[in-house]
């Protein structure tokens, strides 16, 4: 329950946070702040096998995605309970 | 009856597997160890009387396959009808775990899950409510430590006495239209939420999986592209120092001390006896033999510290730092987990690129992984870097980075030939917790890897020498080759022709031609055949040969300097692997045209190299060419002109397909 | 001929047989590398794992 409901505050303050870079459109997780957790709004790899495979770890439409740290070609987050690493092109296909 | 083990990958199927049945089946922390599936019977203090067999399937995350490995899964629980399913769960991350549970639990087959890891929630203040789970999932939940092997007996027995029942599913999908995209999507929304509603209520936190730890720290420095790169140098140099120039040589020295007492023993008791009888049994046995098992504690320490480094979650974080570098020539992150397995051997490794979702980048890496000089190929290493290097241990880090070179200039030419237009490829990679690997289980692993080793010298390499040894002694006509007439006997005749395209690389005598034909059947023949041949046993023990002089009589039988001595070696480590190799290769290719051009590709990088470091190395030291530079360079020239024909031919198939795709859309279009 | 001899003729007999008796019988077993670690699962020997993978991608095709 506590981690529900931490999440779920969480969530709040990105969709705050969102709504002020709605104005300058779209945000991937690339222009994301480490240590931030952010709602996943729209998955883009244009490759169904692998929106498919996100979706099975729990990175989807809607789920919270909390980013740890960037680097400049990858960037490490947390879905669910897990850490992953994500290359450029992924964290680029998630938008947030 | 038999028993399915599935799971989430690294949620620790294998590891309790092998506490179940007995077995010493690889594990690793990271997902993705174990690419096949794998059967044996329980034991019986777990069995009881009945016959139970346990079958370990790789992990997978879902029902639909997105790698290889995780079709076997999936094929096997929906196919094999098992009699029951036990579902292991990574207790540190439940909610992602619990989707594949429910599908598994659709299936009607018995399940039992096993809440796996309990040990490592304990710590971090993660409560999960079992009692209140196995009501929510409608199946039986135990707690499990496969690693100490808790709460594995109770869990086991339920299931075994569960199976052949049923159990009915907690959650079912609804009867959808499963060409239907969305209708898809939806449903596996909704499996979701399901899932999402069980885990708030059983599960409470005291650390949130969000928060930064130290250990995130340690990854950011890990996965650093240059930290990062260099500290897995810095890990890999470690593991050769202390295998090869440290520890290994250390108990090798004393072992070979025996193994020579031994032959001289046995020599002296046959002092009487046939010279042949003699040869035979003391240079081709023991001897050949006893060169190969020398160096079996240099094998043993390497594999020790390879297990501890899979262990302990490093691989996760080595393949994340090499995914941009490898991505740039062709290849993927994943493509570095075979690269660091085939150090200890490449069968492993080559199968290890199931992991590989794109079917080019992984035929590639299975095509170069076996460039890593693996655990049959350090005796080879040993023994030069003994005899004319004086026992340094650069040499084999220098054939350990030269394989990464070499791996990074094949990939290039791969992406070059098949004509690799641009095309995504994404990269994600689970990075495990950190754990302090067992050194039990790194023990147990060197132990069964040392059994293995020899094994094979004890049979295989052991016949093999018998052989060469026979064929040197007699020629055809079956006399006893004469003392001074060496070229006669059959092994000469048959491997002279091979010797002369040697030449250019510098070593064109039929004896080392030889030891590189046998090598193909096992690499450490390499050794045993040139113990065999030059009648040479105590080359490993570089120490005493320093002080006898050994070292350059080794040297100066051979006729190698050590500028040949390296073209040589480099030679035997980059020109194919073994046989079984090969045929690792071909059951994973799963393509004539791409294993022979595996085979192709490595032969003439092993000719080039061997080349290259003759021609130039002699220029070097001696301020001339080597012989036989025009005819070497001709035939290197060749082989560029036969990479250059093969990649038109396939880039201009390739472009018809993608013209002809383009037609029947240009016609559809029209229509 | 002496004594040694006879041992000697006797010890290279049964190690060379049994060398070959073993390989012999793990050919037989179906594992091509003797000794190899991973023969159990080596995919070259198990046509019905092999079968498996190459269904896959018609699982995959049946699932688009």
């Amino acid at each position: 329950m506590e981690l529900a409901y931490a999440m779920n505050a969480n969530a709040a303050d990105a969709v705050a946070k969102e709504d002020s870079h709605d104005a300058a459109g779209n945000m991937t997780l690339l222009d994301a702040e480490p240590g931030q957790t952010y709602i996943i709004k729209e998955i883009n790899t244009d490759d169904d096998d692998m929106n498919l495979f996100l979706f099975r770890l729990g990175c989807y439409q809607g789920e919270p995605i909390t980013l740890i740290s960037k680097k400049k070609k990858s960037c490490i987050v947390v879905i669910k309970d897990g850490r992953y690493n994500l290359d450029k092109m992924l964290s680029e296909a998630i938008i947030i | 009856m038999r028993i399915a083990f599935a799971g989430n990958p690294n949620s620790g199927k294998t590891t309790m597997y092998n506490a179940l049945t007995g077995r010493n089946e690889k594990i690793g922390n990271w997902g993705g160890v174990t690419v096949g599936s794998k059967e044996f019977q329980l034991k019986k203090e777990f069995a009881g009387d009945k016959e139970v067999i346990a079958v370990d399937l790789p992990g997978a995350y879902s029902m639909s396959p997105f790698t290889p490995e995780e079709g076997i899964t999936s094929e096997y629980v929906r196919t094999a009808n098992p009699d029951a399913i036990v579902n292991i769960v990574d207790a540190t991350n439940l909610s992602r775990s619990l989707f594949f549970t429910t599908q598994l639990l659709e299936l009607g087959i018995p399940v039992v899950v096993a809440l796996n890891k309990t040990d490592i929630n304990e710590k971090e203040g993660t409560k999960i409510d079992a009692k209140k789970l196995s009501a929510k999932l409608n199946c039986p939940v135990f707690e499990t430590v496969s690693t100490e092997n808790k709460g594995l007996a109770e869990m086991i027995d339920k299931a075994i006495s569960l199976a052949g029942t049923s159990q009915t599913a907690p959650y079912l999908q609804a009867d959808i239209d499963l060409h239907d995209k969305n209708a898809v999507d939806a449903e596996d929304r909704k499996r979701y939420s399901f899932v999402n509603g069980i885990v708030s209520e059983v599960e409470t936190r005291k650390t949130l999986s969000a928060e930064t730890t130290s250990a995130d720290k340690l990854d950011g420095v890990l996965t650093n592209p240059v930290a990062g790169i260099l500290v897995f140098a810095l890990v890999m140099w470690g593991v050769f120092w202390v295998s090869q120039a440290w520890l290994g040589p250390l108990v090798a020295d004393w072992l070979v001390g025996w193994i020579e007492t031994f032959q001289g023993w046995v020599a002296g008791q046959l002092e009487n006896s046939p010279a042949i009888l003699s040869a035979l049994l003391a240079d081709g046995i023991v001897g050949g033999v006893g060169a190969v098992v020398g160096f079996l504690p240099l094998v043993m320490v390497m594999y020790f510290l390879i297990a501890l480094l899979e262990d302990c979650g490093y691989m996760a974080r080595v393949s994340a730092v090499m995914d941009p570098i490898f991505k740039r020539v062709g290849l993927s992150g994943k493509s570095v987990i075979p690269v660091v397995i085939g150090t200890g051997c490449g069968i492993p490794a080559i199968m290890a690129c199931r992991t590989i979702r794109d079917e080019r980048e992984r035929r590639a890496t299975s095509m170069l992984t076996t460039f890593i000089p693996c655990g049959a190929k350090i005796p080879v290493i040993a023994l030069f870097a003994g005899a004319f290097f004086n026992g340094a241990g650069w040499v084999s880090t220098l054939s350990y980075f030269m394989g990464l070179l070499l791996i990074f200039l094949g990939a290039l030419l791969i992406k070059g030939i098949t004509g690799y237009k641009y095309r995504k490829s994404f990269f994600i990679m689970e990075l495990p917790k950190w754990k302090a690997p067992s050194l039990k289980f790194a023990f147990r692993s060197m132990m069964e890897r040392a059994k293995a080793y020899i094994i094979k010298a004890a049979t295989i390499i052991l016949i093999c020498n018998t052989v060469v040894q026979i064929m040197q002694t007699f020629d055809w006509h079956f006399q006893v080759v004469e003392e001074g007439a060496e070229n006669t006997s059959i092994l000469a005749s048959i491997a002279s022709p091979f010797a002369i395209l040697l030449i250019p690389l510098g070593f064109g005598v039929w004896q080392l031609a030889a030891a590189a034909i046998t090598g193909f059947i096992a690499k450490e023949n390499v050794v045993g055949t040139l113990a065999v041949v030059y009648a040479l046993t105590s080359f490993i023990d570089t120490e005493e040969l320093a002080m006898t002089g050994g070292a350059n009589t080794v040297a100066a039988t051979m006729g190698l300097t050590s500028v040949t001595a390296l073209a040589y070696l480099f030679f035997n480590l980059y020109t194919p692997p073994c046989f079984a190799a090969i045929g690792a290769m071909n059951s994973e290719m799963k393509s004539r045209g791409w294993l022979w051009g595996a085979i192709g590709l490595q032969l003439g990088t092993g000719y080039t190299i061997a080349f290259l470091v003759n021609q130039f190395g002699t220029l070097f030291t001696e301020g001339h060419l080597a012989a036989g530079f025009v005819p070497g360079l001709i035939a290197v020239l060749c082989m560029v002109a036969a990479v250059v024909l093969i990649g038109r031919k396939v880039r201009a198939h390739f472009d018809e397909q993608y013209q002809l795709h383009k037609a029947s859309k240009a016609a559809k279009a029209t229509a | 001929m002496n004594a040694a001899t006879v041992i000697a003729v006797i010890v290279t007999a049964a190690i060379l047989f049994f060398a070959a008796r073993y390989i012999y019988k793990e050919k037989k077993k179906g594992k091509a590398c003797i000794g190899c670690p991973y023969a159990d699962s080596c995919p070259r020997h198990r046509q019905s794992e092999t079968a498996c993978c190459g269904s896959i991608e018609q699982h995959k095709a049946d699932l688009r």
